[in-house]
């Protein structure tokens, strides 16, 4: 820790997910399902083994659905 | 409401009309400019079309960076005592918390984070401050026309008494997003201007809220967009709702249309609101920021997002970047160059502010359900994973500008690993002094070019340099700065080394042995405008490799 760059852990450090936008850019809405599940079964590919990429999928599936269990009620 | 709007009276049609210095726009790009400027002897006149200081709610964070900025003209004392420190952030996406973030995990440094404080205290110290040093403040005299030559600048300025013309040898155009220079000189500005609308509501409030920002993303009280909560002093709130590209501004600011989103989020808590207003946001430059003898700074300069509170404190560095070196050029001691050397290093540091500024606005207001599927599984996947704690971006906040591009920094140097890299500014340290009394390590840097020296210097050579307008500082058991913390050593590594620092503290060359020809050559060197100017000057002695 230098006291300098403190916050360097987070906010899309690497442009990541800016990189993200600029190729979903001037696609319409069909393009960007379409570009979407591309890059899911890109990426599934990219995965070292059946096994991880069922992994990925389980966990994918459980993260959406542990959403629906986020209480929607109260303020802070 | 505990601030009173000062009303600042106007003075006559000034008798002298050829100045120096003139800087346009009071705000607090404005002031600091002229503050700096005039506590380093320059005589500076400034004009403002307005009789007081920002009205309503604008900046509120201001940045560490910014407070060591303020501290070397006097001020810093003041944000910490009435504004708010903080350091910790909380992001939550829907009711969840999904992650906490700590932007100064480290002690030993005499400022925060990030202290909050509404922008009109700032503004109202600089007044102060500013009439003391002897700055020539002109309200309600407001710039119309401007005839820029190469020797000097004809300033067209109506008052209210009439009209009358002004000459400046440099004018410092810091009169805000709507420049009115930057009209009289036909410049236009490149970037990206976004449509999503955001409510900004200051409500009075009694609240135990810890002392954090606060951002959510799709809450359930302000559901689809985002919500940003900021603790001000005299116990103010700062609630920034995002609306949306289609709300109506006029029908938003209505405080039947505010005061239920305010309930929604806070309940039956008792709340005064203070302030409202609806808002849109520009991320775009200028693309040259000096035009001869005319010199752009803050946002008549650059705008950015609010988001990362890069506004002001991007434009208070612009202010420390350039007061020096048009001070050095007044005394003739500098050349002109040297002015150039502010557009290599503000304009990259502008791009910086600009490029997160337009991240994080691009990740807070998704375009097209594509973007908003994968912003909000981001979100997601942020409680779990910590690889998607880094995409989430609900404001880059401001950190100071490293110049590691600088025209300024001496290729000749050599720092050795630790050492902070050639431009960053000057890491806060605590030191000892002789008498026993603790110390910051800015406080030792404020006195112009400044060599560090880690241990003692040869006889006579504090002298030497000191002849040529550069202080020695010594720090090490013989010195006169004690490390008793180790966190100096921490900081810039544990080499026996010298570091050379310019008037803004920000480093330009470290070496691991004296060499005083050297020094002098290089202070010589960065006057003339550095790599802009002339190939740096070579070492005669060798370094030795740590
Ligand atoms: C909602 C909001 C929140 C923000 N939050 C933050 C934050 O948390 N942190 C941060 O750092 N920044 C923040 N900012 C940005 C910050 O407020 C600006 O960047 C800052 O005010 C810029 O200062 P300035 O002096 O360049 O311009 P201004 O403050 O706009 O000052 C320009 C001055 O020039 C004067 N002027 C204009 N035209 C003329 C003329 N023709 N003749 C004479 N005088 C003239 C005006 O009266 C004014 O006094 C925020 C902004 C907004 C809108």
């Amino acid at each position: 820790m230098t006291g300098l760059r403190f916050d360097d852990h987070f906010a899309d450090p690497d442009g990541l997910f800016a990189a993200l936008a600029g190729a979903l850019g001037d696609l319409s809405a069909e393009e960007q399902r379409q570009f979407t599940a591309a890059l899911a079964l890109l990426l599934l590919n990219q995965l070292p083994s059946r096994e991880a990429a069922l992994a990925a999928l389980d966990e994918a599936r459980s993260v959406v659905l542990a959403a629906r269990e986020i209480p929607k009620e109260t303020s802070p | 409401m505990s601030f009173t709007y000062p009303r600042y009276p106007s003075p006559p049609i000034p008798d002298r009309r050829a100045v120096p210095v003139v800087v346009v726009g009071g705000g607090l790009v404005g002031l600091t400019l002229a503050l700096d400027l005039a506590r380093q002897g320059v005589p500076v006149r400034l004009i403002d079309d307005d009789d007081t200081v920002s009205v309503g709610s604008r900046a509120i964070c201001f940045s560490k960076r910014t407070l060591e900025i303020y501290d070397r003209l006097g001020l810093g004392e003041k944000f910490l005592e009435k504004g708010i420190t903080w350091n910790r952030g909380k992001v939550f996406f829907r009711k969840q918390l999904i992650y906490e973030f700590d932007l100064l995990p480290e002690s030993g440094h005499h400022y925060p984070a990030f202290v909050n404080l509404q922008q009109y205290y700032a503004e109202a110290w600089l007044v102060e401050a500013c009439a003391a040093a002897g700055v020539e403040l002109y309200w309600r005299h407001r710039l119309t026309g401007l005839d820029a030559r190469e020797d000097g600048v004809r300033l067209s300025v109506s008052a209210p008494e009439g009209d009358y013309d002004l000459e400046g040898e440099w004018v410092l155009a810091c009169d805000g997003a709507r420049s009115q220079v930057r009209e009289c000189l036909g410049l236009g500005f490149t970037g990206k201007v976004f449509n999503d609308r955001f409510l900004i509501a200051d409500v009075e409030m009694e609240a135990d809220f810890p002392t954090e920002r606060w951002f959510w993303f799709d809450p359930p009280f302000h559901p689809g967009q985002s919500v940003l909560l900021h603790r001000q002093a005299d116990n103010v709130w700062r609630i920034d709702f995002q609306l949306g590209p289609d709300a109506d501004p006029e029908e938003e600011r209505k405080p039947e249309r505010v005061i239920p989103r305010i309930r929604a989020m806070l309940g039956a808590r008792p709340f005064r609101l203070e302030w409202v207003s609806v808002y849109t946001f520009r991320c775009r430059r200028l693309e040259r920021f000096r035009h001869g003898r005319v010199i752009f700074a803050g946002d008549a300069a650059h705008q950015v997002s609010p988001f990362g509170a890069r506004g002001g404190n991007g434009g208070v560095q612009d202010a420390d970047n350039l007061a020096w070196k048009l001070a050095a050029l007044l005394r003739g001691e500098a050349s002109s160059t040297l002015l150039d050397t502010y557009d290599a290093e503000r304009i990259p540091a502008a791009d910086e502010n600009i490029l997160h500024s337009t991240r994080s606005t691009d990740f807070i207001s998704p375009k097209g359900e594509a973007m908003r599927a994968f912003r909000d599984a981001t979100l997601l996947l942020a409680a779990r994973h910590p690889f998607a704690r880094r995409l989430v971006n609900s404001g880059r906040l401001s950190t100071p500008a490293i110049l590691e591009e600088s025209p300024l920094n001496d290729p000749a140097a050599s720092p050795w690993p630790g050492c902070p890299p050639l431009g960053a500014p000057a890491i806060d340290a605590p030191l000892t002094a002789r008498s026993g009394q603790r110390v910051w390590l800015l406080d030792a840097l404020q006195s112009g070019f400044t060599l560090l020296a880690q241990g003692p210097l040869p006889e006579g050579e504090r002298e030497a340099l000191g002849r040529a307008g550069i202080t020695a500082v010594t720090i090490g058991p013989e010195g006169e700065l004690r490390d008793e913390a180790g966190l100096f050593a921490a900081r810039y590594g544990r080499v026996p080394g010298y570091l050379f620092f310019r008037p803004d503290q920000h480093l330009a060359g470290a070496y691991t042995r004296y060499d005083r020809a050297h020094l002098l050559a290089l202070k010589r060197w960065i006057l003339a405008g550095g790599r802009l100017s002339a190939p740096a000057p070579a070492r005669a002695a060798a370094e030795v490799s740590p």
